[in-house]
This record gives structure tokens, sequence and C-alpha cells, in this order.
């Protein structure tokens, strides 16, 4: 039932597991395995620690797992396969135990609307059966493991963009139509699943094939670090293809200048996992949509980790923003630009506030993502806010007006027909997006005061960015020369003084 | 079933969508056919206060589906109008929210009503055939919620320039506000009005402000009389109607009735809502490192005094975060001030009944030798020269006064930030600049319209 390439791994990884805790130093087992789902091959003591680490941060804490595959047809007990992992560390699988076919039995009735009473119900029947309390069941519907099958058996023929495609098709499939259960649902089920009908009809996909399109090409690598597991992810963009490589602990040199000198890469960035975990769980601890009061704390620490620079991250080569002579020198033509003083705890409040006022508590936000070389539209997406939250996404079908006419006002009456009214529609240029991925993200190191400048004028052309109907915010954006503006926002975002 | 045909009829309806609630309600009502007749030339009164979004002003989708009910029935004309609440004009409003372009092809057109014409509005619903008004309901701090009677004012509610000086025992402002917002009505009642309390901002309003929030009621009401709309509206909203002094001055003014109201649709009672209200305490509106202090005050003060601590608390974290401490006192004899440092004396009942307090003198000591102890310690080494303690006696160069009665809320704003300057006062500062261009954008292209 399960694909031989997905079995293969697998096994490989429990009986690694297995041996971990009967060798003295499990670290130099020089073995490898390749992520589960993924093409990624990794060195099994260091998925060993990851799993160790993340599994009950995101999943579940406890020990002992079922795993059941259910028919997708309605028969008498949908059981089509059950194992038990007795599973010493949470997450850790060691052993996997195949039930016999009756052991247990689910009804297309009422099992699967009352979980947790199914739940208790294959909890007692294994411990009667086996002596093994289970804490969580992982229910897979075959049509789910149907979906995983065939992304295992493409996975040696797709290039890295083709299976990142496929890998988050298969999440949305399988969570949007709730072909896999997990009882007691970890938080980033739930928030996955809201986060799909939050999106509707958007594939995760597009929206990464989207990015990549926007990115440069690049090479850089993130350093993981925690007191015990340090490790390096390689990422690189070339033109048409991207390629992720896990570095073995033992090869990734703490010191950052090293690694970046060994591997021929443009910067290192060094990130603390816990502290990435932490954040990632709080995130998904939120429901969505996200309360305004919740996401104006979530960019707060946010803010707060970007200028932490030098205490929660670290990179190299340093960016420039950050030297002492450079913003000294803009220090003395009357502009400060010191990121380790951004004012995290004002910005998120004062922006959503302004946010609400100009566009509104409810409102229908147009995005269109134009290419002004091609002179098309390439994206149109409809962004719909209740109470200041953001509660739906969805990709809007081009029309002729929008495939062949670039003038915003033209699009906003035309779209009224289908899409009811419109607040606002945002044109934003691909070359401006581009422009800032680049400088804003991938060579950050590299960003000076100068190139910011340049982004903000290039936000002030039409070309690149238009909003109709207007607000007072955006009028005052256009209106200011890219000086002035400055001068006017940057004492909001950055603090005079720490507190 | 037939209803019965009296004017107090009054709709309430409830529905999944509020274009589902508009048309519910011109069902029970009697479908637009029933208010326009062929070739009428309709006025439209709208909300629109600021050009900020939902739901300050009324939702432009209904005004849409208003607009093409209207044309269906056969309307050749239809304008909207509307009067700004914070000083702006209405033409700045329009080139910022491009009303005219949404609604011109639809056949409507947006008029620049400005304050500055007193019968103008009169002018336009004395001549239009059909007069209606669509009100957007949420939280007021002076009359409990924005209902339709407030709607067709020819006033600029915060900022108006008049320097009459109102009496505090008789709470003259009121009772003038309420004059103001009626004198319309006694000329000519609307033939349709339509409350959209849908959405309601509750919490902090009638703009939007850090604490408001937005509910669902699903709920629209709709009638031919203006004081029977607004007395279901506030019952609907869990306010007593006879305590309102719009309602009762519309009573009191033969306006409208509030017996024999036959509602139609959806049943009262079992549709009531929970509303948070405006708070009715200034010293309630908790704004970081700001204490309020206030003395007898009357809605004046209070109604100005209150959209400028929303403001404060909005926007100003970081500026009161610098400030470190800020006092404001309204009213006639507030109490002194925690600290003598940024006192804000807000309206001229503060400003002359605190002439004598203790805080607007700094009172600094100095120790001084006086010139004799000097020379006479030169030419004695041993003596030491007697030292005395000077009190020098200063006026209070932070204190800051806001005249008015009641102060103007943009001038308010003004002399706040520029007290504060852009060091101190960032976010304050970026505020006003907002402001400004809301109440300068270009006049070029401005047209003026006319029913
Ligand atoms: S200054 Fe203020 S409190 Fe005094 S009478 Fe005028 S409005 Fe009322």
């Amino acid at each position: 039932m399960i694909n031989r390439y997905f079995k293969d791994n697998w096994n490989k990884i429990l009986k690694f597991n297995s041996k971990v805790e009967i060798n003295e130093n499990p670290e130099l087992l020089e073995e490898f395995v390749r992520i589960p789902l993924t093409p990624i091959q990794i060195d099994a003591f260091l998925l060993y620690r990851l799993t160790e680490l993340i599994y009950p941060k995101f999943i579940h804490d406890q020990q002992n797992i079922a795993d059941i595959i259910l028919s997708d047809y309605s028969i008498d007990n949908m059981v089509l396969e059950s194992y038990v992992y007795e599973t010493k560390i949470a997450g850790i699988h060691e052993k996997a135990i195949h039930l016999p076919k009756n052991a247990i039995s689910i009804t297309p009735k009422n099992d699967l609307d009352n979980i947790e009473g199914l739940f208790i119900r294959i909890q007692d029947a294994i411990i009667k059966e086996n002596g093994i309390k289970i804490m969580s069941i992982r229910i897979f519907k075959k049509r789910a493991i149907d979906l995983l099958n065939t992304h295992c058996e493409n996975l040696k023929k797709l290039s890295f963009n083709e299976f990142v495609s496929n890998l988050l098709d298969l999440v949305q499939k399988c969570i949007g139509n709730e072909l896999i259960i997990l009882y007691p649902e970890p938080d980033l089920l739930r928030f996955m699943r809201e986060l799909i009908s939050l999106s509707q009809d958007i594939k995760f996909s597009s929206i990464y094939n989207l990015l990549n399109n926007l990115s440069p090409t690049y090479k850089h690598a993130i350093s993981f670090n925690t007191k015990t597991i340090s490790f390096t992810c390689q990422i690189e963009k070339e033109v048409h293809e991207n390629t992720v490589e896990v570095i073995r602990p033992e090869q990734s040199p703490r010191d950052l200048e090293k690694l970046r000198e060994a591997n021929n890469l443009e910067s290192v960035i060094s990130l603390d996992l816990n502290t990435v975990i932490n954040s990632l769980s709080e995130i998904f601890e939120q429901k969505i949509p996200i309360k305004m009061d919740q996401m104006k704390l979530l960019l707060q620490k946010f803010l707060f980790g970007l200028r932490s620079f030098d205490t929660h991250w670290k990179m190299y080569p340093r960016p420039k923003i950050y030297n002492v002579l450079i913003r000294y020198l803009i220090r003395l033509i009357g502009f400060n630009v010191n990121l380790r003083k951004l004012s995290h705890w004002n910005l998120p409040e004062f922006i959503l506030n302004l946010f609400n006022s100009n566009i509104g508590l409810n409102s229908k936000i147009l995005i269109l993502l134009t290419n002004n070389r091609n002179k098309n539209i390439q994206n149109a997406i409809l962004l719909q806010f209740l109470n200041g939250s953001l509660v739906k996404i969805s990709a809007v079908n081009k029309t002729n007006v929008i495939d062949n006419n670039l003038d915003i006002k033209e699009i906003h009456s035309d779209l009224v027909e289908t899409l009811g009214h419109i607040d606002f529609v945002f044109k934003v240029d691909v070359d401006l997006i581009k422009e800032i991925i680049e400088k804003f993200i991938f060579k950050i190191y590299n960003v000076s005061p100068l190139k910011q400048y340049k982004v903000l004028k290039m936000t002030k052309k039409s070309k690149y960015l238009e909003v109709y109907p207007s607000s007072p915010a955006y009028e005052l954006f256009k209106s200011k020369s890219s000086l002035s503006l400055l001068k006017l926002l940057l004492p909001i975002f950055i603090d005079k003084h720490e507190f | 079933m037939s209803q019965p045909e009296t004017d107090l009829n009054v709709a309430i309806a409830k529905a999944d969508t509020p274009l589902h609630a508009y048309n519910e309600i011109l069902t029970l009502l009697g479908e637009m056919e029933k208010f326009v007749s062929i070739n009428d030339r309709i006025f439209v009164k709208i909300n629109l206060n600021t050009p900020e979004g939902f739901p300050v002003n009324t939702s432009f989708a209904l005004i849409k589906s208003l607009i093409k009910s209207c044309k269906k029935a056969g309307a050749s004309e239809i304008s909207l109008g509307s009067y700004s609440s914070k000083g702006v004009k209405i033409r700045n409003i329009d080139q910022l929210l491009k009303i005219n372009e949404i609604v011109m092809p639809l056949g409507a057109q947006l008029l620049y009503l400005e304050e500055d014409s007193e019968s103008e509005l009169l002018d336009i619903i004395q001549n239009c055939d059909k007069f209606f008004v669509v009100n957007q309901v949420n939280v007021d701090p002076l009359f409990d919620c924005t209902l339709s009677m407030m709607n067709s004012a020819e006033i600029n509610i915060l900022n108006s320039q008049e320097s009459t000086e109102h009496d505090l025992e008789g709470d003259f402002y009121k009772k003038e506000m309420v004059s103001k917002l009626l004198s319309i009505y006694k000329k000519r009642k609307p033939d349709l009005i339509i409350n959209d309390l849908y959405h309601v901002m509750e919490g902090a309003g009638p703009y939007i402000y850090k604490d408001s929030n937005l509910i669902e009621t699903q709920l629209m009401v709709g009638g031919t009389d203006p004081v029977a709309v607004d007395f279901v509206t506030l019952k609907l909203m869990g306010k007593n109607p006879l305590e309102n002094p719009l309602i009762i001055g519309a009573c009191e003014r033969n306006i409208g009735n509030t017996d024999n109201i036959n509602i139609i649709g959806v049943d009262l009672e079992s549709s009531k809502v929970n509303i948070n209200y405006c708070e009715k305490i200034l010293e309630d509106i908790t704004v970081h490192n700001c204490s309020i202090k206030t003395g007898s005050t009357c809605s004046g003060c209070y109604h100005i005094a209150y959209h400028l601590l929303n403001i404060m608390k909005t926007y100003m974290t970081k500026d009161l975060k610098y400030i470190t401490r800020q006092s404001v006192l309204i009213g006639e004899n507030p109490p002194e001030p925690d600290l003598n440092k940024n006192v804000i004396l807000f309206g001229n009942c503060a400003i002359k009944s605190t002439e004598n307090s203790s805080f607007r003198t700094i009172y600094t000591s100095k120790e001084s030798i006086p010139l004799s102890d000097k020379i006479k310690s030169i030419f004695n080494k041993g003596k030491k020269p007697n030292k005395k303690l000077k009190t020098i006696e200063k006026p209070n160069k932070q204190v800051l006064n806001i005249p008015g009665c009641p102060p103007n809320l943009n001038s308010t704003i003004k002399l706040i930030s520029n007290y504060y300057g852009k060091q101190q006062g960032p976010n304050l500062y970026l505020y006003y600049n907002l402001m400004e261009t809301y109440a300068s954008t270009s006049n070029k292209k401005a047209k003026k319209g006319g029913v």
C-alpha cells in the first residue's frame, strides 16, 4: 500500500532511531537518510535530533502513536491497515507493530464525527491487545496514501521546484479535504486548515512559484544553532533551478566567515533554532482570521527579532546598515537609521491603526501585479477584511479588461459587476517587488541608505505603485519628496533612545 | 400578509448580507416604486464625514444599490450630499475617494455642499421631488449613536468656527446642537430613511480609533418618519429612546411621533443587540502616560475632548513615551495636575478657572550670597559668607492653553503638535500632516454639482 521508495527510507529511519539509544556515540554513525516526503538527504542523527526537538512542539508531546489507514468508501469497517509505534521519546519512531485486520473497527457513521470517543475506544483496544497506551492517533484516508504514493514515486524525476510545488499541493489537498486527521489535533494542523480555507482557491504552489519568480539568483546559507545541534542549510537559486542542501553538523563551522568562504556563499545568517521554533509555534497557536491585537503582538515580536542583530541573529558579511561609521555620517545629515533601535513596540500599532482608518474596518482590496515590460497584468488577488482582520484571499479570474488594460480606474469599474464594490485597487509592478525582495531580503548585507532611498523613489512612481481611489496616507506619501518622507517617517520607525 | 398603511410603519430587516437586508427593507415598505415616481429628482443625504474607510461613511455598496433602485423606479436625477465633520471640504473627500467617478456611471452625482452657504441644503431639499436619508449607525459620544436625524446636519460638528460662549450651567452646547440638527426637519421631512446598522462600530466611534470594534448585527431599519426610525433603532440597540436628546427635541418640535409606531419585519425584542457605547466619563479613557482631570464640564468640551483623547490613544503611543507625563485639564475648576509639566488646559473654562492655580507658577529656590558678605569674606579670610535662600517665581511655560468654547479639534491637534514638536511627538506630527493633506487636497479638478 505504501510506496517502496518512501517505505525503504522510513524503515531506514526506524532502524537508525532504534540504534541511537544503544550506541555510545550515535553522532559518529555517519548514516544518511532522506527527510520523509522530500529528496533532501540528511544526516540520520541530525534528523533524530531535529525530530526530538520539533515533533513535541508542533505535533504532539507524548509517547506512543497509532497510525490508521481508512477506506475512502463507507464500508462496515473502514480500517484497511493499522500500526502502533511505541515511542520512548515523543516523535522518535523506532518500530512499527502491524495490528491484525480487525483489531480496530471504524464505522462510517458516528465514529468520525466523534473523534474523541473513537480515540478512547482505539486506546482501550490497543492497551488490551498490545499493552501499549497510545496518546495520539493519526488517521489517513486511502486517498491521502494514494496522493503520498504518487508524490513519492515522482520524487526521483522531479526538479527541486517541482518537488516543492508538488509537496505544497499535497499538503493543501490532504489537510483541506480532511484526508488526514490527527487526534489530539495539533495547532499546526488546525492553523493550516484555517489558512487553506482563508486562501480559498489559491494554490500554495502558485504562491511558491510566484515568490520564486520574483526572487533573484542567490547562494546563501542559514546556520541553525542550539546548545545541542548545529547545522547549516545551503540554499541556492540558479537561473532555472533551486537547490537545498543540509550540511552535517561537524562540517558546519560556527564561524560564519569561514562557512561563507568554504562554500563560496554570498552571505550566511545564523539563527537560534529554539527562537525560530518558539516563534513558529506562537504563530501556529493563532486562530485564523488573526485578530488585530494578536497581529500587533506578532508583528511586535517579529520586529523585535529583526532589531536584535548580534543577539538573536547574526549575519556575515555584516549588513552595511549596521556599520557605525556609515550610520554616524548619515546621522550628521539628519537621518537616524539605527535598526537596532527599530521601534518594534510602537510601529505595528501605529501602522495598523493608520491602515484601519484609511482603508476602513471592512474592506475589499484588489491587488494587481503588473508587468510593465510586457504591458500586462500577471496576477489579480482579492483581499477581504472584516473588523480589520484578513478573512479571505482569493484569486480573481482575469477578464478582458484586466488582460488588456493597465488603467486602474477602468479595471475598478469593470470588476464591480462581478466582484461587487471594491474599496481599493493597488497596482504594484513586479519590478518593484523584485527590487524590494532583492535589496531587503536577499542582499540585506549590502543594503545601504542610498539603496533604501532608491526603492522609496521607485514606489512614488505610478508606473510601479498606484492606488485607486486614493486615501489620505497615500496622498501624503505621494505629495512629499523622498527625503522629506524619510525625515517624517524615520523618527516614527526608529527610537530616539532605548527604553 | 397585508400591512396597515400608516406613516409610522418602521421596517426592521435581518439578512445574511447588507444588500439582502436593504432589499428586504424595500420589500417591507412597498418597493422603491412607492417612493419614486417617473422623472423624480431625488436628493439622498449620506454620511461623508472624513476621507476614511467604512464604517465612518455610508457604505458605498449600499449607496450604489439605492441609486440603481431609484433609477429602476424612474428617477431622472439623483444627487448625493453630505457635510463633513472634521472641517474637510466634500470636494476634497471626493478627490480622494473618487465618489463621483463611482456614482456618475450609475446616473448619480455627489454635490459639494459647503458650510459657507447655510441655505444651500435647504434649497436643495425644498426643490427636489424626493428626499432620502441613508445613514450609517455607529456609537456616538453625544447622542449614543449616529441617528438619521444627526445625518442631516448642516453643521461642521467637530470644527465649529463659532466663538459663542456657551453657558456651562444650561448645557447650551447640546441644546444648540439639537436645534441645529433638527432645523432641516422643521422645513421638510425625508420621504425615506434607512438606518444601516448591519455593521455597527462600537467601543469608540464614530471614527475609527484604537478601541473601535465592528460588530455584525445583520440589521437594517427603514421608514418614512425620522423620529420613528431613530426610535426603533435606539430600541434595537438597547437604549431608551425617550432619554435621547434628539428624540426628545424632535418630539418637542412636533417633527415626529413616537406613539403608534407599527413595526414590520423581524421582531424587535428578539433582535436587540448588545453594544459597547462610548465612554461617558473622560477619565475612563485610558491614555498612556496621560492623566485626565475634569471639573464641571458641559457636553461641548466633553465631545471634543472625547475625540482628542481617542486620537491621542490611537496615534500617540510613542510620543507619550517620550513625553513621559502629560495632564489634560478639562472644564471649570479641574483638579490640580499630578505634575506641573506638560499641562494641557482644554477649553476656556479650564483656562479661566485655573488662572490663579499653583501649577501656573514655578517656584525655584537658589542659594545666593549678598554682595556685602562676599566683600567681607574677601578681607576676612576666616569668616565664611552667609548663604541665603532666594525664591524665584516664574510662569510655568509647560502649560499649553487650548482656547475655545469648546475648542476646535483641528486647531487643538495643531497646537499640541507644535507644542511637542516633531522630535518629541513624531507620531502626532505625521497625523497632523495627514490631516493637512486631506484638508488641502488640490481643488483644481473639482466641479460643482447641483440638482
Ligand atoms: S469651555 Fe467647554 S466646558 Fe466651558 S462652557 Fe465652553 S464648551 Fe462648556
